[in-house]
């Protein structure tokens, strides 16, 4: 065909002017009058308009026009056979909204670049990587500002360094104090990053430290909600912790940095010492807290940027004061720029990936549903099939038909599945991205994405129908035979469908690990009533407080005591207590030992020390196991016990039962032990636990208290306005009081489980689903198909329950043989998705079992409506049909 | 659409005409009409061709490539669209032809010489 020379219809028309007038001229020589020629010429030349149509019909160039027949005439269809079409529809909706919502949160975690950010892939995040002494690798993106300072200094490969930190911070007070999230920033930062600034300034290099006026940059979203956008913002000031500072600047619309979550205030790194002590910025300062980027030189190479900022790393670790000594065993790793892509790579972005995998296995599974489905409206409609073949449609045009029809589906089933993917990936993306700024629905990608997988499923799925319809051979149905050989065998129907029961198997095997994982994480003992404590974090202990600072801390105790006071009196609360510093973390580590025991040896672990209030144990459902709990004579300087955990007492004090009557708590006197208590969870709720020795507040370190802990009767959420307004009645000039169930703090780490269990058995029950409304549909066909022999074989007198027994055994065949071979594969396949389960094989029988029995039951159930309607079939007029 | 006639004509003519065309622009560049009248002469009035479906097959070989045209100006200097052959017509004229020709031998052979007759 060449389609690029094509002809206009009035050049056509033309020649066939041009030879008419020739045969009138040719007629007229002959001796014929004008009229009488014109006349002929134009009989002989047959119907110029049906010529024309002819020519018109040859032209590529109606086939856009016959492409537009074409639709209208599979939207009548559609029209004619609703139900067909609705499943149809519904089916790929699910499946493409499904690849929507896991793209828009795959793309956020792990493809996308951050917004605002230029040269991307040479601007590295960089890990240290660890070597341990069992062997393990251990990945930290956390630094201190001396390594920071040594990578910026003394890399040559690089163009720029950056380093930054992300917290919470309050701004105001009292009832008008809000929390915001900032991002302490090196002034390079920016530049690094390319990034310029929608109004004013960033930050200049002499302000990295934070020590002349205190500068701030906003974020653009918070510019615009508490500023209302007002471009005379700058140079206003904004209170972040009580100290006053100055906005010079407003971040571009989007701009988060490096990260996905929104950011509402930029500030310089020196800021952080307000939050977390001097030593943050200190050269010479132990705090680990800061995430480094560098701009690696486009004629450097990845591989050699990896050994210079390890050996710039190393270095300064063997230069480091207190740290004298090698540290071959450390290495920096420099990273892509997106914090998901860490060389650990974290569990949400894996388990996105997972499921990202899995929403492709549906769509897989949709479109084999709808081919299933316009293979059975082929059959169906094969006498008008063979009427239009016979009438001269070309076989390319009734196989461009079901094309069209399939991209018709298509076309409606990506537009639902938008209208669903709007709903999905909200709910999605709360649940993964909290905080993230989320792409509206709309996003060129998403569409784009959207576009190209709507695409995909009306090709996979009306392809098969093309060929086979467009190769069947329908010689005999025109005089009336009925096709029955062949399309009752329907092999390829079954092994469609076959298809869509193994991928249904292999996702509810799936299902059934993720959700056994989860169970099994849930049901771990946390030693800790996780579900209604809350943690209070009133904001008052911002300005660390110096350890000798006595009177500070005095006063700091004192305001925390009146809330306790106050908070204790509300009806919601159960018990409710003080510690200084977050339980369930880090703190000051102590060594412990008998006073006829071997000194500790440095380097050896050592147990946590935390001090708490009366009550803390009460408050946080921390069970003992031997002894007491502390009680209110045992608080203050000089009580000299403490309880310890199960894990301090058999590693540190074996041979007895823990409850020691004299031990050294590092180099103080002697302590008495007088409970032990269950090992609680540490940071992660899967890790190891550690080992923790508790001792009244007061009674040993000068830490201040710094935190509240509140056990509410019931949901601890609805506790939170209550408990927020006493302690404003209370004290009314605080900043922001942060409240949070401690159910909050952990449910990060439950995330990849409860991803994996929810999206797994969303997806699993959506094959189920299809895979049933596939057999129910083949089925139906069957019977409506063979209802002349079923009434045969009544008449002959075949009883009932044996024409049920062959549909509803014919259905269960193909089932079974999909279960049978979606096990295989679920099997084969479980050690890839071993790593995100937790305490159950991929190989757990009860699972597979489980899977295999819903499978089975929903298929039977399937096959039982048109196993009825065989059994209904009544001869006389079965036999009557044609 | 195609109507009932239309394919019972294009049945009769569709590989004959084909052929008669290319076989006609083998002897030199020709309009549609003086194709027609071409044939008309050379199968001494046998062959009479319907002028309507003539141009359907011009179009049907200039899409495949086998003739090109040219507007121009006839004889009596009427305006009119010549066809010409191309070298991938000229093949397609040598093997059409010898099928065509093994076709009726074959059909002959078959008919025999009494059945001819009757």
């Amino acid at each position: 065909m060449r389609w690029f020379n094509r002809r206009s219809n009035d050049d056509f028309a033309a020649e066939v002017e041009s030879h008419i007038e020739m045969e009138v001229d040719r007629l007229v020589a002959g001796g014929m009058s004008e009229t009488d020629a014109r006349f002929a010429a134009r009989r002989a030349f047959g119907n110029p308009t049906s010529a024309k149509e002819r020519f018109h019909d040859a032209r590529f160039g109606s086939s856009l026009e016959s492409l537009a027949q074409d639709a209208r005439y599979a939207l009548r269809g559609m029209r004619k056979a609703p139900g067909f079409a609705i499943v149809a529809v519904a089916s790929l909706a699910i499946g493409i909204g499904a690849n929507t919502t896991m793209f828009s949160a795959i793309d956020t975690l792990l493809l996308r670049t951050p917004a605002h950010v230029r040269d991307a892939d040479r601007i590295h995040r960089l890990y240290i990587q660890s070597l341990e002494a069992d062997g393990r690798t251990y990945t930290s993106p956390k630094e201190g500002y001396r390594t920071y300072l040594a990578i910026r200094d003394h890399t040559p490969g690089i163009e720029a360094a950056a380093a930054f930190d992300a917290e919470r911070v309050s701004s105001g007070r009292g009832a008008d104090a809000r929390s915001l999230s900032a991002v302490f920033v090196t002034p390079s930062f920016f530049p690094l990053l390319g990034v310029r600034p929608a109004l004013g300034r960033f930050f200049a290099a002499e302000e990295e430290r934070d020590e002349g006026d205190h500068a701030a940059v906003l974020g653009y979203a918070a510019w615009r909600g508490q500023f209302g956008g007002d471009s005379s913002v700058l140079g206003r000031p904004i209170d972040v912790g009580g100290t006053p500072y100055t906005i010079v600047g407003v971040a571009p619309d989007g701009f988060t940095g490096v990260d996905v979550d929104r950011v509402d205030l930029w500030l310089p790194l020196g800021a952080a010492r307000a939050y977390m002590g001097p030593q943050v910025v200190d050269p010479n300062g132990r705090s680990y807290w800061l995430e480094m980027l560098v701009k690696r030189r486009a004629d450097v190479s990845l591989e050699t940027l990896r050994k210079q900022t390890t050996q710039v790393y190393q270095d300064s670790r063997r230069n480091e004061p207190k740290f004298g000594g090698d540290f071959p065993k450390q290495s920096v790793l420099p990273g892509a720029i997106s914090a998901a892509r860490n060389p650990g790579a974290s569990a949400d972005a894996r388990v996105s990936l997972w499921v990202g995998g899995v929403a492709l296995l549906v769509l897989l599974i949709a479109s084999a549903n709808v081919a299933n489905l316009l293979l059975l409206r082929g059959l169906n409609r094969s006498r008008e099939i063979a009427l239009r073949l016979s009438l001269g449609a070309t076989r390319l045009r009734v196989m461009r038909h079901f094309l069209v029809e399939g991209a018709l589906l298509a076309l409606f089933g990506g537009a639902s599945a938008l209208i669903l993917a709007r709903w999905t990936t909200s709910v999605l993306h709360s649940f993964l991205l909290p905080n993230a700024t989320r792409e509206s629905i709309l996003d060129p990608r998403l569409l784009g994405f959207t576009a190209l997988v709507a695409i995909l499923a009306g090709l996979l799925a009306s392809i098969l129908p093309a060929l086979v319809t467009a190769r069947r051979d329908f010689g005999t149905l025109l005089n009336g035979g009925r096709a029955m050989h062949g399309s009752t065998r329907l092999g390829l129907q079954r092994a469609l469908i076959g298809g869509q029961v193994m991928l249904a198997t292999v996702l509810l095997v799936g299902a059934g690990l993720f959700v056994t994982s989860l169970r099994n994480v849930r049901s771990i003992d946390l030693a800790v009533d996780v579900e209604h404590v809350l943690y209070v974090d009133a904001g008052i202990g911002t300005k660390r407080l110096g350890s000798r600072d006595r009177d500070a801390r005095a006063s700091n105790d004192a305001m925390y005591m009146s809330i306790l006071e106050s908070v204790r009196r509300l009806p919601g609360v159960a018990r409710a207590t003080v510690t200084a510093g977050e339980p369930l973390g880090s703190s000051t580590a102590v060594s412990i030992r008998r006073p006829n025991g071997p000194a500790p040896v440095q380097g050896q672990p050592v147990p946590f020390m935390h001090e708490v209030g009366t009550d803390y144990f009460e408050t946080m459902g921390t069970p003992l196991v031997r002894g007491r709990y502390f009680t209110a004579s045992d608080q203050g300087r000089g009580a000299h016990v403490a309880i310890i955990d199960e894990a301090t007492a058999k590693q540190y004090l074996p041979d007895g039962n823990g409850l020691e009557g004299c031990v050294y708590l590092g180099d103080g006197g002697c302590t008495e032990i007088v409970g032990v208590v269950k090992n609680t969870v540490l940071w992660q709720v899967t890790g190891d636990r550690g080992t923790v020795v508790y001792v009244p507040l007061g009674s040993w370190d000068d830490l201040a208290i710094s935190m509240l802990e509140v056990r509410a009767k019931g949901d601890p959420t609805l506790l939170i306005p209550s408990l927020r307004q006493a302690i404003l009645a209370t004290m009314p000039d605080l900043p922001w009081i942060d409240i949070r169930p401690i159910r909050e703090r952990l449910a990060p780490q439950y995330r990849p489980w409860q991803l994996g269990a929810s999206m797994f058995t969303a997806m699993g029950m959506l094959a189920l689903c299809l895979a049933a409304i596939g057999l129910y549909g083949l089925l139906s066909y069957v019977v409506a198909r063979r209802s002349r022999e079923i009434g045969i074989r009544k008449a002959l007198g075949s009883p009932t329950g044996g024409l049920v027994r062959l549909v509803v055994g014919s259905g269960l065949a193909t089932t079974l043989v999909g279960v049978t071979v979606g096990i295989v594969i679920a099997l084969a396949g479980g050690r890839f998705i071993a790593s995100q389960l937790y305490g159950v094989s991929t190989r757990d029988p009860l699972v597979v079992l489980i899977a295999a029995g819903t499978l089975t039951l929903i298929a039977t159930l399937a096959c039982l409506a048109p196993a009825r309607r065989a059994a209904r079939v009544d001869p006389m007029v079965a036999l009557r049909v044609d | 659409m195609s109507t009932k006639t239309d394919r019972e004509r294009t049945a009769l003519l569709q590989g004959t005409l084909d052929l008669l065309i290319l076989r006609t622009l083998a002897l030199g560049s020709h309009h549609g009409h003086g194709i027609a009248l071409a044939i008309q002469h050379s199968s001494q009035g046998a062959l009479l061709v319907d002028h309507g479906s003539l141009y359907p097959a011009l179009q049907r070989l200039e899409a495949s490539g086998w003739i090109r045209a040219e507007w121009g100006v006839s004889d009596n200097n009427r305006r009119a669209r010549f066809y010409e052959l191309t070298a991938a017509g000229r093949k397609q004229l040598a093997k059409e032809a010898t099928e065509w020709r093994r076709l009726t031998e074959a059909v002959a052979l078959v008919l025999g010489p009494e059945l001819s007759r009757g």
